[in-house]
């Protein structure tokens, strides 16, 4: 038996000819909707599911930058984000199709888990770009306020029917109750297409946080992060 | 129309002598799965363990051992769910690639999973763990498992594709604390590759195929001569040589990229298409405010 946990999911595989334009991409909808019904199939609440035009940067910014992420990201316990994604001067950036408000999403206006988040995945290109230390805090320490675990890839991911499993793999793992953390590199690393994973925890202690890293799965939806005071990771490359 | 970049090229044909092979439907039961979980030394005794069955998979869980076997693919995966990707909280693993490859090769030969003869390393990865604090920066970093991929080799071919691969998993001891099998059987030899297309014709069959998707710059990292395998779920019926293209699709400002990889079948008589048609996006409802 596993806690419930509300779920919502983004992701864009088509751009128009205008300022927020990028190439299309074929399989996001495939990781997204993969992971939002394989997490409905396990009993789990589909709160939203915006797909190409219907996905807004807003959807993830705070409040205090002008955003409405405590309607949307922050207000589901479970996000997973499927697009471009790229990381300069340490801020992850998000793209999107079109601009509500703007075309790049940037995580240093980001405040994720002040409200309810506990897990938000990024399956795009460069949650990080390397695993050195001062890296990896100087991008993530800032934006998780209460966020239990973030996912993603080290340098950049792939858009290819090799891998467009990995959501629908990743949402069975995590709705069935499994450790999410091992999911995540289980499911998107890859020997083939040389993805490299990232999974990253909060922790208001260094044991806290690893313990997250190597044993948390949903049913910790309200084992609350009281304070991020260390972050604890683990990648395969 | 994008601008398409051969960063590195197959000039020459590839001078192999090639086969369409057909492939042996590998008919899992939950028998067939016991006998598979018994001879990674679980008991397969059902008072002690339980079976898990869903759309693609059986899995057989006994103590902490997890056996799954696919069911359209016949790929295994074997975990010892207790070490399997777990930090024990102290492991730091400091042994180098070549003695990770020297014990994951004795772990296939003893388990039988293929002969040395017919696979060759294609990469050693590991698993790491790192912690820091926020105020101080202090923190620390260790290496916990060594997966190390094996690829499987035909006709002195390598095989690409998710398919066609062993991965070992060991511990900071070098014991085995995961397998992954995707292996298909070979039936018989169907036909005999006739003559091979040209590398040119693949990247016109590129060229086409990601001109009418993309809009700036793909760059075509490398051209590989292989034979294909799918995936775990994936039906396949025959294995077949193929030109295989990752590349890289990038932004207009550059800075947004992302991989994907195309396949085009190397035989002037291939089985099917493998590429998948392009997808058509479906028109959304609009969102409203």
């Amino acid at each position: 038996m596993t806690l419930q946990v509300r779920v919502g999911v983004e992701w864009i595989n088509t751009f128009h000819n205008d300022s927020c334009n990028q190439n299309n991409l074929s399989y996001r909808d495939d990781h997204a909707v993969g992971f939002y019904n394989e997490m409905g199939s396990h009993g789990h609440s589909k709160i939203f599911n915006f797909g190409n035009d219907n996905a807004w940067e807003t959807d993830f910014r705070h409040p205090d930058h002008g955003g409405d992420s405590l309607n949307w990201l922050d207000n589901v316990h479970f996000c997973y984000y499927s697009d471009h994604g790229g990381n300069w001067g340490n801020v992850m950036h998000i793209c999107f199709a079109v601009q509500h408000q703007h075309c790049l999403g940037s995580s240093d206006k980001w405040r994720l888990g002040r409200k309810m988040l506990k897990w938000f995945v990024l399956d795009c290109c460069q949650a990080v770009l390397n695993t050195s230390k001062d890296h990896v805090l100087a991008v993530w320490g800032g934006p998780m306020q209460g966020v239990h675990l973030v996912f993603g890839f080290i340098g950049n991911g792939s858009d290819s029917w090799w891998n467009d499993d990995l959501g629908s793999d990743f949402g069975d793992d995590a709705g069935r109750g499994n450790k999410l953390a091992n999911a995540w590199l289980d499911h998107a690393y890859s020997f083939w297409l040389n993805d490299d994973a990232i999974a990253i925890a909060a922790g208001a202690s260094q044991s806290e946080a690893i313990n997250r890293r190597e044993n948390e799965s949903i049913n910790w939806r309200d084992y609350a992060v009281t304070s991020t005071n260390w972050l604890a990771w683990k990648w395969r490359s | 129309m994008p601008e398409i970049k051969f960063l590195s090229t197959l000039e020459n044909l590839p001078q192999a002598r090639t086969q369409i092979y057909r492939l042996t439907p590998p008919g899992i039961t939950r028998g067939k799965l016991i006998d598979t979980a018994m001879a990674f030394g679980v008991s397969g005794n059902l008072g002690r363990g339980r079976f898990q069955e869903d759309e693609n998979k059986y899995t057989y869980l006994e103590g902490q051992f997890s056996v799954t076997v696919y069911k359209v693919s016949g790929g295994l995966r074997y975990q010892d769910i207790s070490r399997w990707q777990i930090d024990d909280g102290k492991s730091n693993i400091k042994y180098d690639d070549k003695t990770a490859i020297k014990r994951a090769q004795e772990i296939v030969r003893k388990y039988k999973l293929a002969s040395l003869k017919e696979l060759r390393v294609l990469k050693v990865s590991r698993l790491h763990v790192g912690s820091i604090e926020l105020a101080t920066r202090k923190g620390d970093e260790r290496i916990i498992d060594v997966g190390i991929a094996f690829q499987r080799v035909i006709d002195r071919i390598p095989v690409d594709g998710p398919g066609g691969k062993i991965v070992v998993y060991l511990d900071q001891q070098g014991e085995v604390t995961g397998i992954d099998r995707l292996w298909r059987n070979i039936k018989d030899a169907y036909r005999p590759v006739t003559k091979l297309r040209s590398p040119k014709l693949a990247e016109e069959d590129l060229r086409r195929y990601w001109s009418k998707h993309t809009s700036y710059q793909i760059n075509v990292n490398e051209t590989r001569f292989a034979y294909f395998e799918l995936g775990w779920k994936e039906t396949q019926k025959y294995l077949q040589p193929v030109y295989v293209m990752p590349m890289t699709i990038l932004s207009a400002s550059g800075r947004s990229v992302m991989k994907s990889v195309h396949v085009y079948e190397a035989a002037t008589n291939p089985v099917g298409k493998i590429m998948p048609t392009p997808k058509i996006q479906p028109r959304l409802p609009k969102r409203q405010e």
